[in-house]
């Protein structure tokens, strides 16, 4: 368990490492002089070369990135061009939001995802699996924009019940979090369905009720557990996808996270800021897929055995 | 002698499709039932129906009785089967392999059915474990109980569900082919290790094969089961000695045995178990029969006490392997 622990843990570091590589690339790779492009149009030669040296863009490649490297081991992400600001003081700020947001989002799929899958598996077949189905189809399928303003305009602007935007109240987080995770709900449930189906067809259930073993024990001891691995590896999954749609939500609902810091500074092109966002972003996808894959080897004993 | 699990007309229906057609055996205390047949015939559909562990879309039927010490068990609600389960009977499985959970220690699974039947505590359960493993022969049981399922061999499995079975010291235990996944040397082990248990226990087992070399190994009684019925059943001795149904010898003679010629290919019975949509309408072994006569394909055999203590449903049982003239429907009583 221990030794496993440590290897997976240790996978990380070359991970992160090409995380940054990729975040450093992406902006020197596309096609154009980004102090022309980030200075903007306006711009006089003498200020686009001034940026140009700003940002490093003067020296060889490797020397940049080098630097890049060096940075980031001293925690620095370089300074926006903007704001002036440290691009880390600026994720700083950010961040909370977006993974207040995250967990809430993920933690109501979870629950309802589960519940719907689970219960579905149960009663499969019957009226209220074909409910529950077709809840998850439109979990799925329905965009979030679309789902986030008819929030807005039942909960908020008829009902009253939720502010629409900003993230001044603690209840400012329900209406995006419910709306970030219909998606994953839908996803969630079809796999916990499925898994659950699967487990209760498992020889060891048949061994569980002819030792005599409870409902309660076969469905949540003996079968869950088993059914819990297929459906950690769709939260994992789920959880890029939802970085992703937090980018959306977090512009309907004007939710002051990363995602909107990324929007930001695409539009005004802060190249240093995109690259911190990008980069910070892998690392928590990373972090998130360590955590997927030490949860595995908690629950599954033949993962952490090693077959 | 009073029995301790009695099934009469025992039918079983999966989908309204009948597979279980009018079953009777009756198994007494301490003794050992064989339950053989090709594949298909309804072994296995039997064990489960006797233990309430059918599939969902798997019925018995009503008029079908199936007693244990006395108490019905046919159309018993599931709360009520479940104290009978793994406390008065209990079941081990043919594939060792995936009949432990695999994602808890052999120890918990164990110690849990302790806990369940016996109400002892968590520790206490968890020495009884110990203690189980011992007398299944698994060595160093104190380690074995942290170990899981995978790291064991699939006879270790075995022994494991055995101790499983036997925790809550009940009086039958039903095995359903529990060595026919497992290598020929350790399938005598198993076997040994039944029998001795059985004697310890006092406990009545229906042991469910394929392979009549194992009943008569182990049996007291055989039952032979053929497209859902009953259709010989005596001592095992007897059985091996003088099948009366063709059937019964057709089995008996695709058995190897010791001396015989390998060279020479081992007879088996032509064709195979009509499924129960085809079953026909008089003797359901009549087409695979070599004795069958146009009667035969008519009018079903009844299962009839020919001999004392010797049953069978066939209207030409054989004596000495040569069929009987028809009509011989002298019944002994
Ligand atoms: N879950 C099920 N659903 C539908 N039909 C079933 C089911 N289980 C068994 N049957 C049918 O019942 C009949 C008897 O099957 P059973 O499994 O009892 O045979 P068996 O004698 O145990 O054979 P084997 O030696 O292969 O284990 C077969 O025709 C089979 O198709
Ligand atoms: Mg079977």
């Amino acid at each position: 368990m221990m030794r496993y622990t440590l290897t997976r843990i240790g996978s990380v570091i070359p991970t992160v490492l090409g995380a940054a590589t990729v975040a450093f690339l992406l902006l020197r790779l596309i096609p154009g002089d980004p102090a022309r492009i980030s200075a903007g149009p306006t711009a006089t030669p003498e200020q686009v070369e001034h940026l140009r040296v700003q940002l490093g863009l003067d020296r060889p490649w490797w020397e940049q990135y080098l630097d890049f490297m060096k940075n980031l081991f001293t925690g620095s992400l370089g300074t926006s061009t903007r704001s002036g600001n440290s691009v880390a003081a600026e994720i700083g700020t950010r961040l909370p939001f977006t993974i207040q947001l995250a967990f809430w989002a993920m933690l109501i799929a979870i629950v309802v995802g589960c519940a719907l899958g689970i219960v579905g598996a149960l009663y499969r077949g019957r009226a209220i699996d074909f409910i529950f189905s077709a809840v998850s189809v439109i979990g799925v399928s329905a965009p979030v924009f679309w789902i986030g303003l008819m929030m807005i305009v039942l909960f908020s602007v008829k009902l009253g019940w939720f502010p629409a935007s900003g993230a001044a109240t603690p209840a400012s987080v329900v209406l995006p979090a419910v709306a970030l995770s219909l998606f994953a709900i839908g996803f969630i449930s079809r796999q916990t369905r499925s898994a659950m189906i699967d487990a209760l067809s498992m020889d060891a259930v048949r061994t569980a009720r002819a030792k005599g073993m409870s409902g309660v024990n076969v469905i949540g001891k003996q079968a869950l557990r088993n059914a819990l691995v297929p459906v950690i590896t769709v939260v994992g999954l789920q959880f890029g996808q939802m970085l992703g749609g937090s980018i959306l939500t977090e512009s309907v609902f004007g939710w002051p996270g990363i995602g909107q810091l990324l929007v930001n500074s695409i539009n005004n092109r802060d190249y240093p800021v995109v690259q911190g966002v990008v980069f910070v972003v892998a690392v928590l996808l990373i972090l998130v897929n360590l955590a997927t894959d030490l949860l595995y080897s908690a629950i599954d004993p033949r993962v952490r055995h090693g077959n | 002698m009073t029995s301790l699990l009695s099934v009469r007309d025992l039918r079983t229906a999966f989908n309204g499709q009948t597979v279980l057609d009018g079953v009777d055996f009756d198994l007494h205390p301490g003794k050992t039932l064989g339950l053989v047949g090709e594949s298909g015939s309804g072994k296995s559909v039997t064990a489960l129906s006797v233990m309430g562990l059918l599939d969902r879309n798997g019925k018995v039927l009503p008029g079908s009785s199936i007693k244990l010490e006395g108490q019905e068990l046919a159309g018993l609600s599931e709360r009520g089967l479940r104290e009978v389960r793994g406390k008065r009977m209990a079941m081990i499985f043919q594939e060792p392999m995936s009949s432990l959970n695999p994602v808890y220690t052999v120890g918990d699974q164990v110690a849990e059915t302790v806990r369940k039947h016996l109400g002892l505590s968590r520790r206490a359960s968890r020495e009884r474990a110990v203690e189980l493993l011992r007398m299944v022969g698994i060595s160093a049981p104190e380690r074995r109980v942290t170990e899981y399922p995978h790291q064991l061999s699939g006879g270790m499995r075995q022994r494991v569900m055995i101790a499983i079975a036997i925790s809550a010291d009940p009086a039958l235990l039903i095995a359903d082919e529990p060595t026919t996944a497992l290598d020929v040397t350790i399938q005598g082990q198993i076997l040994a290790l039944l029998k001795e248990l059985q004697e310890r226990l006092n406990m009545a087992i229906l042991m469910i094969t394929h392979d009549l070399g194992v009943v008569s190994q182990i049996a007291d009684d055989v039952a032979v089961m053929y497209a859902g019925q009953i259709i010989e059943r005596t001592e095992a001795q007897r059985l091996v000695g003088n099948p009366a149904h063709p059937y019964s010898r057709g089995l008996l003679a695709s058995v190897p045995r010791l001396g015989m010629d390998r060279n020479v290919p081992l007879p088996s019975i032509p064709g195979s178990v009509p499924s129960p949509a085809d079953w026909p309408a008089g003797c359901r072994f009549a087409d695979r029969c070599e004795f069958a006569t146009p009667q035969c394909r008519e009018k079903p055999p009844l299962l009839i006490e020919r001999w004392p203590g010797h049953e069978v449903a066939c209207d030409h049982p054989l004596v000495d392997g040569v069929p009987t003239p028809e009509p011989a429907r002298e019944v002994v009583s």
